[in-house]
């Protein structure tokens, strides 16, 4: 109840707590803090412990084994998986693929998300339409509007195919082109993700304080110079959030690649995910699928770190 | 506005509530609970007659209502022989729907008692996850090449409810168009490359043979009898080794890749199937495309004026095919049933049953009494497919020892280039051979 | 002319912003725009399309083909159900350990925290057996005895399709962050009236953070088990039921994605009007609850 529990940034501080507090009674404050603090987030853990940290255990235990997943016993190999994995050009691919993919939608995601959040925070008529508008595909499943992109991409009869003829060009055959369908699940899984990294960025810029830049025009500074000194750094905690759910996001595609392009042509857009999943199921190697998930989770983790504390501290 | 739609959708959630609310919240039915359940897998042509066997399909689905009248009469067999039981069939999709759900049930220990499924027979078999089918006399009434795909170490673990080869289909009408006597389709490799020349230089966008080239099982498909006719094959006769280079699959690609240049370009890339059709051989624009025998019935619909003949075969080599769509059915070794569930599978390869699957869907029967009487007596076009089944040796594509989607792929690029590149065929061979090896060497 | 200069130079700005957002929002909704015409079209004006099919009649004959065989009643009532459920539960556990996270003390929360975020790094494709196999050999469901032996636990029941992803790790993050951003002056106040834990939460927070609740609960997330994705989830029926009267409108929309002519090839219109169908749904909840949306990230994005 003093003033010492306020701290600097308007939030709790927790000093130390002696054995037997104040009044002379085990259940001290911080004590009784807390026992409430596990009392609302204990059955969350013990959820969680049952029902996502053991499977993510077992995958841990089982990236060290060779297993079809389902018969057999398991026999154990320590590291031949993780080996294996630096060792096939096939399996790195993966996550090179990842890699510029996911990359590719993060960073096309990302900018035309911040542009067409910067054009609707104009006061504009009509935007409330526009912005949801954009957003739908958000909405929508990623397997079914997959499916739909099948079929725009058909050779035949397709969407894509019956403009260009329409435009006198010849029919291009998508599905045989390493680099064209790679465009096409980078241009899918942005056209899905650009909604919901567009909301984020738009109520960071409403979160701005107009005082800010009433005092930069008042200092002469013209549209752009605005844009980089007022509304970018004031965007800096925000786009640290959306980096990192987009990468989530982005990284982990998994629809578009099983119904579009099955790995891709000669594997061009074999991603993790889909990597995971074929390696597991088609191929029963379960043991390999385990080691490729934990690389995955731990790259993924690094990255969230780095973003978190490297990027994202710099404001405080 | 959004008050109109908070009330439109409390509406909606009412209605939907109460729409569901006289239906079924659980799976068990009491019916079930008197007698002993058989589970069992279905997929198409087999359905579950309690869903599809009612006026409402009659009318909107005619096509699975005659499905479901040729599955109860199946089911009606088993009843006969096992009445305290009811089989309860689930559908759990195909390919790789139906695999994964199989590979979990497995893992879980629950599962169904008997399975269907077209490839993975050998591989399951291997594993150790299905029970060995006796079939007693039973056996000498099938098609031996049906029951290849079914089969590990000498013995048989699946029962083929239908069945299905390829075979030459070839278009009368532009055999007129080319000056080629429609009744003397092609014998030989050299006669077909000819015939295909010859009906390419109409011009007009018209192929001499439309040829699958694509990273899919189709094109493998396509491919398989013509390696095997010259000694070629995916894999040794015991499946442990990799065989794509091979002096016979030189040959075979070889000849393949010259038949594919009488195909109009932008149609040997047509990556779906349906599509590669619709824009070659049903549009009267192909001489010659190889296919099963459900090809009879579409070509039909499109009105072609077509023949069926037997592959031609290479100089020097014999007669070979691939069997393809040869749905089985398989007993779990998880089953608590399992002589119901060998009972139930066995009746597949009945004369009966596969009669009743030939009456009702048109596909090649598995029963060898039913291919001589009905389908040769027939005669027709699917007597050529018939007929063909009596080659000896026909087996269906290889199950690979250890990572046999990586090792398809491989074989998916393999195909793609030797069919549709200039690039040395010989060089293409060995990379895939290597490339296959390092996956089994894993 | 130079007041046509002007103009421009003065509205420019608004004409340029309202040219890109007209031609962008054209190209995000032309998918669902062409979907929904091929599904009312047949196949023969389907085949004729170039830029959209233009079905000659808006004929819901596709409709019905989709639900053949399918208990429609039955799909929508399960969705519904489930939707609920998981607009409801999941939230409320992340309101209350989003809290406890963000304004208490006890030992092992940094740990805690940290274990939860990394649920969102892990693929779900090989954990999915592990999963199965719990899910199956549950002690004391589904025919099971107390070790799990002999039944088959959750699969095919409605636990399997409730019980999975109710802890929102993206949630609770989401409601840690919101929190935060609010000044502690209110907990201090309302302790000093005496107030607990939960009535501080339900009383004073959950006003404050309902557009936060809102996203959490209802809108589409990245990731996590809101109203809108669980609505759009066929994965979970598809591996842990058989259909049936556990059936859902996303599965069942995805089973007419296979649906194949006679010559093999997809029948396009049919697989459009599923595909529209079963998105009609999030859309309208998502009309209504689209206000929130940016207040709730707004609560939490700007602080960090």
């Amino acid at each position: 109840m003093s003033n010492g529990v306020i701290g600097q940034t308007g939030q709790p501080t927790f000093p130390a707590a002696p054995l037997v507090g104040q009044q002379g009674r085990f259940w001290t404050r911080a004590r009784r803090e807390g026992l409430t603090g596990w009392l609302l987030v204990g059955p969350v853990m013990v959820y969680y412990a049952v029902m996502g940290l053991i499977p993510m255990g077992a995958v841990v235990v089982l990236s060290f084994v060779r297993w079809t997943g389902f018969s057999g016993s398991p026999e154990w190999v320590w590291l031949h998986n993780y080996k294996l994995l630096w060792d096939f050009p096939l399996y790195r691919d993966v996550f090179v693929h990842t890699l510029y993919i996911g990359g590719s939608i993060l960073l096309a995601s990302l900018a035309i998300s911040f542009f067409i959040a910067l054009l609707l925070n104009a006061r504009i008529r009509g935007r409330g339409i526009y912005r949801t508008i954009w957003y739908l595909p958000a909405v929508v499943s990623f397997a079914i509007t997959s499916q739909m992109w099948n079929a725009f991409l058909d050779p035949t009869n397709g969407l894509f195919n019956t403009i260009l003829r329409w435009a006198g060009q010849p029919a291009i055959n998508w599905q045989l082109s390493a680099f064209w369908m790679t465009f096409w699940i980078i241009v899918l899984s942005t056209w899905k993700g650009v909604g919901g990294t567009m909301i984020i960025f738009l109520a960071g810029l409403q979160g701005i304080d107009p005082t800010l830049y009433e005092a930069g025009k008042i200092d002469g500074a013209n549209r752009l110079a605005l844009l980089r000194y007022v509304t970018l750094p004031s965007l800096r905690p925000v786009t640290v959030f959306a980096v990192i759910s987009g990468m989530l996001g982005a990284m982990q595609i998994f629809e578009p690649v099983q119904l579009l392009t099955r790995g891709g042509p000669f594997d061009s857009t074999t991603v993790v995910v889909y990597s995971i999943y074929k390696n597991a199921f088609l191929n029963s190697s379960f043991g390999l699928a385990s080691a490729m998930s934990v690389v995955f989770a731990l790259l993924c983790l690094a990255f969230t770190v780095f973003q978190l504390t490297v990027v994202g501290r710099r404001t405080d | 506005m959004s008050r109109v739609l908070r009330i439109l959708a409390s509406l909606v959630v009412l209605v939907s509530v109460l729409a569901g609310s006289a239906r079924p919240f659980h799976a068990s039915t009491a019916a079930a609970a008197a007698k002993k359940v058989l589970v069992m897998t279905l997929a198409n042509p087999y359905v579950d007659p309690a869903i599809y066997l009612n006026d409402k399909t009659k009318k909107t689905d005619p096509a699975d209502y005659s499905n479901a009248q040729l599955t109860k009469r199946i089911f009606a067999m088993f009843y006969k022989m096992h009445p305290d039981y009811v089989i309860k069939p689930v559908n759990w999709g195909w390919s790789d729907a139906l695999r994964q759900k199989i590979l979990l049930n497995v893992a879980a220990g629950t599962g169904p008692d008997v399975i269907t499924g077209e490839d993975f027979f050998p591989e399951f078999a291997r594993d150790g996850i299905l029970v060995p089918v006796e079939l007693g006399p039973l056996q000498k009434e099938i098609a031996p090449a049906t029951l290849s795909v079914g089969m590990y170490d000498g013995k048989t673990y699946a029962v083929p409810a239908e069945s299905g080869i390829f075979e030459l289909f070839y278009n009368k009408t532009l055999f007129k168009q080319a000056g080629l006597d429609p009744n003397k389709p092609p014998a030989t490799w050299d006669q077909w490359l000819a015939d295909s020349k010859k009906i390419a230089a109409l011009g007009h966008g018209i192929s001499g043979t439309a040829t699958e080239v694509n990273t899919g099982l189709g094109a493998s498909f396509r491919l398989a009898p013509f390696m095997r006719q010259v000694g070629g094959d995916f894999t040794s006769k015991d499946g442990m080794k990799i065989t794509f280079n091979s002096p016979g699959n030189l040959k075979a690609f070889t000849f393949l890749r010259q038949l594919t240049a009488t195909q109009v370009p932008g149609l040997s890339s047509a990556t779906d199937e349906g599509k590669w059709f619709a824009a070659g051989w049903w549009a009267n624009k192909a001489g010659f495309v190889v296919d099963g025998p459900w090809e009879i019935a579409s070509s039909q619909q499109f009105k072609l004026n077509f023949g069926v003949a037997p592959l031609p075969v290479a100089p020097g080599g014999h007669p070979a095919n691939v069997v393809v769509g040869n749905q089985m059915f398989a007993v779990m070794k998880a089953s608590k049933n399992q002589q119901a569930a060998l009972d139930l599978v066995r009746i597949f390869g009945t004369e009966a049953a596969s009669r009743l699957n030939y009456k009702y869907t048109g596909r090649l029967p598995i029963n060898l009494n039913v291919l001589n009487n009905d389908v040769m007596k027939a005669g027709g076009p699917i007597s050529v497919f018939a007929e063909g089944l009596k080659v000896p040796g026909i087996t269906g594509l290889p199950a690979y020892p250890a990572n046999p989607a990586n090792i398809w792929d491989i074989f998916y690029n393999l195909q793609v280039a030797a069919l549709a590149t200039n690039q040395p065929i010989a060089n293409l061979l060995a990379t895939a051979q290597s490339n296959a090896e390092a996956q089994l060497a894993q | 002319m130079a007041s046509l200069n002007v103009l421009v130079r003065r509205h420019g700005l608004s004409i340029a912003t309202h040219a890109i957002l007209f031609v962008g929002s054209l190209v995000m909704a032309y998918p669902f725009v062409y979907g929904l015409l091929a599904g009312m079209s047949t196949l023969v004006e389907f085949s004729r399309s170039i830029f959209l099919p233009i079905p000659g009649r808006l004929s819901l004959d596709n409709l019905n083909a989709v639900f053949a065989g399918a208990d429609f009643g039955v799909m929508f009532r399960n969705s519904t159900i489930i939707s609920a459920w998981y607009a409801f539960f999941p939230s409320l556990l992340a309101l209350t350990s989003g809290y406890a996270f963000a304004r208490l003390n006890f030992p092992g929360k940094n740990v805690a925290f940290l274990l939860l975020l990394a649920s969102l790094m892990v693929p779900g494709q090989v954990s999915i057996v592990p999963i199965y196999i719990m899910v199956a050999r549950w002690p004391l469901l589904g025919g099971n005895n107390i070790l799990g032996q002999g039944g088959s636990g959750m699969i095919d029941t409605w636990w399997a399709l409730l019980s999975l992803g109710l802890v929102n790790a993206y949630a609770i993050f989401f409601v840690r962050q919101a929190i935060r951003t609010v000044p502690y002056e209110y907990d201090e106040a309302a302790r000093m009236d005496g107030a607990g834990v939960l009535r501080i939460i339900f009383q004073i927070y959950l006003p404050m953070l309902k557009p936060v609740m809102a996203t959490v609960a209802v809108l589409s997330t990245i990731i996590g088990t809101s109203a809108i994705n669980k609505w759009n989830d066929y994965f979970t029926p598809l591996i842990f039921t058989n259909g049936g009267p556990l059936n859902t409108i996303a599965l069942g929309a995805t089973n007419f994605a296979g649906a194949v002519l006679a010559n093999g090839q997809p029948n396009y219109p049919l697989l459009f009007m599923g595909a529209s169908i079963s998105m009609i749904p999030t859309i309208l909840v998502f009309l209504i609850f689209q206000r929130y949306l940016v207040q709730g990230f707004a609560m939490t994005g700007v602080k960090g």
